[in-house]
């Protein structure tokens, strides 16, 4: 009799896990073909899905596929990305405060692309100039993930050590960036304040498909550790009695969270809010359990990051509004809502 | 032997003349005390006409009312400026005054600007620009209790209003003119702009349709010039319609792609530094020898996903301008100049912008005549 009730609750949670995801989807789906069809140019839903299907080289054709898909799709995506690489890193450093901010990523991202657009300095010498940019800012966001493991090494990878570790790294990139910036003339000045801000109108498919591909990836091995990773909510004590290595995990999982979090920002720039909020949310819905907590997340961080695309169309139709600064006075209120009314326990 | 005597003698002679025909010019002005209204709205005195000047802004305005001797009156430059901001000036400012480059740099106001170095230099004046008045309010305390006055111009565009511009052109460049005791130039150079900015407003008078242009920037992708941009201004004193204006309400900002399509503008100018877009190389400038590198730029901005239909690039009305020309110093109505002629090209044919820049180095910039400063896709 219990065992039934148990397995009844259970199949009732893993009903509401797979309610909430459904949700999650459909909203990602009802934002992204907004998202398609709002602009300042009107084209009506059946056009909309006529010119995906099709090719051309009107006006149509143009605006859907060469500016409103790649906009869509690097919304849904990189919000994704950024959502799953919180919600990891908020896992293995064992920390809900952590995301690309506090360990630094987006600090040697914005570095990387400071030193392009101040100094005119390359990475990889003859790259395209449309990468110059992504390519600094990607190789720095990894690096600082580097370092960040450098210092795990040293010290050991216990959560500690890795958040004040990428407290270090970030307050020394962003003083790196200040100083460059300090020194910056008013042009170049703007031009990477834009950057530090975040904005999709540079997105493409080609970058879309990266940030793909490597999502795609990344989630893909990560499902595969989905126990492991679990395991490791309940205390490095409690997972390495169950036969995790936890350093090896920590290692691994951070590898995995570096590049998903170094592609996802080189293209775009700095978004705040949707790696630290989107894996809350999720995990305030969905629960602990990673095996749905990483669909989860992605799919929120794809909601939050998709919404903040339209409102930043649409605030001043014609003009694009900052998507940073968006994301953020759109998560605030909604994350204040569910921290003061949510009934569970948050971390 | 003797003839290099003779000739000797002849030179001595010729340098005691003219040391005697110089010395009659070279009677000292009597120095007063006068009271200055500046562009702040703050009344100064200042002891006229001035021996030693700190300039922190408009080094061009500056020399165009005071000619080659205000130059040797600077004690300490802003070269902080024109090497971050305007460094194709610089380079010919140091070009043919080599020794501006051993200048104490006393900073930009807001970022380096060291009011210390200032007082150390005891100039009689300091000649700044109005838009730095906010961070020097402190430090304008602390230089008049060392007794020395600051004063402010202004040359930025601030509306689409031609008398209000012209009244600001007037007061600023009179007051240099006060300060540097060349009243009389300063006049000339005010009546120079205002009959360069009427060749153009007059005109414009007649004007039935306004064309569409859009101003972008070179260092953000979609930054263009909004309501408040000087190149709204320029745009609006040109008869055209500036269609950012529309979204943009600040200075400038992001517009989406799509809009541009929609608005199909007649007219697209880029405005682009020395340092285009940052650095990566140099395409327009007092520098530059030719337009083969700006007009590769050019075709690079305008390779984006459905321009080839919209008009401007359709008829080659495609256009890219120094920044610095744009604003701040009043050799800015070549700028308003050629917008107009871009927007009008059939009413202002016979209008050279190039050669109107020429005519005002040549008459009041102690510097040679040189530079790419704006071209056109070909």
């Amino acid at each position: 009799m219990q065992e039934m009730q148990e397995i009844c609750l259970y199949r009732e949670l893993v009903f509401r896990r797979l309610l909430f995801i459904s949700l999650f989807l459909i909203l990602c789906i009802v934002l992204s073909l907004l998202n398609l069809s709002i602009g300042p140019i009107s084209i009506g839903i059946g056009e909309i899905f006529h010119t995906l299907i099709t090719q051309g080289n009107d006006t149509a054709h143009v605006v859907i596929w060469d500016y409103r898909l790649p906009w869509t799709l690097m919304a849904l995506l990189v919000g994704g990305a950024l959502g799953l690489a919180g919600l990891e890193m908020q896992t293995i450093l064992n920390n809900p405060l952590a995301s690309s901010y506090t360990l630094g990523i987006s600090a040697g991202a914005g570095f990387g692309a400071a030193l392009a657009y101040i100094l005119g300095i390359k990475v990889l010498p003859n790259v395209p100039m449309e990468f110059v940019v992504p390519i600094n800012a990607f190789v720095f966001a990894f690096l600082t993930c580097m370092l960040i493991m450098l210092i795990g090494k040293i010290r050991g990878f216990t959560s500690e050590t890795l958040v004040l570790g990428g407290i270090a790294i970030s307050f020394m990139f962003q003083s790196l960036l200040a100083l460059l910036e300090y020194y910056a003339s008013e042009e170049t000045l703007q031009a990477i304040v834009f950057w530090l801000f975040g904005s999709l109108t540079k997105a493409s498919l080609f970058k879309a498909q990266v940030v793909f591909i490597v999502l795609a990836i990344v989630a893909t091995l990560l499902m595969l550790k989905s126990w492991k990773i679990t395991a490791l909510r309940l205390g490095d004590e409690k997972a390495k009695s169950l036969g995790v290595n936890t350093e090896r995990l920590r290692i691994e999982v951070l590898i995995y969270v570096s590049l998903l979090t170094s592609v996802a920002i080189c293209f775009v720039g700095i978004i705040g809010f949707v790696g630290l909020v989107a894996p809350h949310m999720a995990r305030m819905l969905i629960g602990e359990d990673q095996r749905f907590l990483i669909v989860g997340s992605i799919l929120c961080g794809g909601v939050i990051l998709s919404a903040g695309a339209i409102t930043s169309k649409v605030i001043v139709p014609g003009a694009i509004f900052p998507i940073g600064i968006i994301t953020s006075m759109l998560g605030v209120p909604f994350f204040m809502f569910l921290v003061i009314r949510g009934r569970k326990q948050i971390w | 032997m003797k003839s290099k005597v003779i000739v000797l003698f002849f030179l001595l002679v010729a340098v005691m003349l003219l040391g005697c025909a110089q010395k009659p010019v070279e009677k000292p002005e009597e120095a007063k005390v006068i009271k200055i209204t500046d562009l702040v709205g703050r009344e100064v005195s200042v002891k006229v006409p001035v021996a030693k000047v700190v300039l922190l802004y408009g080094l061009e305005d500056y020399s165009a009312v005071g000619g080659k001797d205000a130059l040797k009156k600077i004690v300490g430059l802003n070269s902080w400026r024109y090497k971050k901001y305007r460094p194709d000036w610089w380079q010919a400012w140091v070009a043919n005054y080599p020794w501006m480059a051993e200048l104490p740099d006393v900073g930009q106001p807001g970022k380096t600007f060291e009011v210390e170095d200032v007082i150390k230099l005891k100039p009689d004046v300091v000649i700044a620009d109005k838009s730095m008045y906010k961070y020097m309010e402190e430090d304008i305390k602390r230089l008049e209790k060392a007794g020395i006055p600051v004063v402010f111009t202004d040359y930025f565009p601030h509306s689409d209003n031609v008398t209000q511009l012209f009244d600001e052109v007037n007061k600023s460049t009179l007051i240099l003119g006060k300060l540097l005791g060349k009243e009389d130039r300063a006049k000339q150079l005010v009546d120079f702009f205002k009959e360069k900015v009427n060749k153009v407003v007059e005109r414009t008078e007649k004007v039935s349709v306004k064309p569409k242009a859009v101003v972008f920037a070179t260092w953000a992708e979609w930054r263009a010039y909004g309501k408040k941009g000087m190149y709204n201004f320029w745009i609006e004193m040109g008869d055209g319609e500036n269609i950012a204006a529309k979204v943009v309400d600040a200075s400038s900002g992001d517009v989406n792609p799509e809009f541009v399509l929609k608005e199909n503008p007649d007219v697209i100018v880029f405005t682009c530094n020395n340092n285009f877009p940052s650095g990566q190389r140099v395409a327009i400038g007092y520098t530059v020898d030719n337009t083969t590198i700006a007009k590769e730029a050019l075709k690079e901005l305008i390779n984006r996903p459905g321009w080839e239909n919209i008009n401007a690039v359709k008829e080659k009305r495609v256009y890219i301008i120094h920044h610095g020309l744009s604003h701040g110093h009043i050799f800015e109505f070549v700028c308003l100049q050629y917008i107009a002629k871009w927007l009008h090209p059939e009413l202002f044919k016979d209008l050279n912008p190039e050669e109107s820049l020429k005519t005002f180095y040549d008459n009041f910039i102690p510097l040679p005549y040189h530079g790419v400063w704006a071209t056109e896709l070909s």
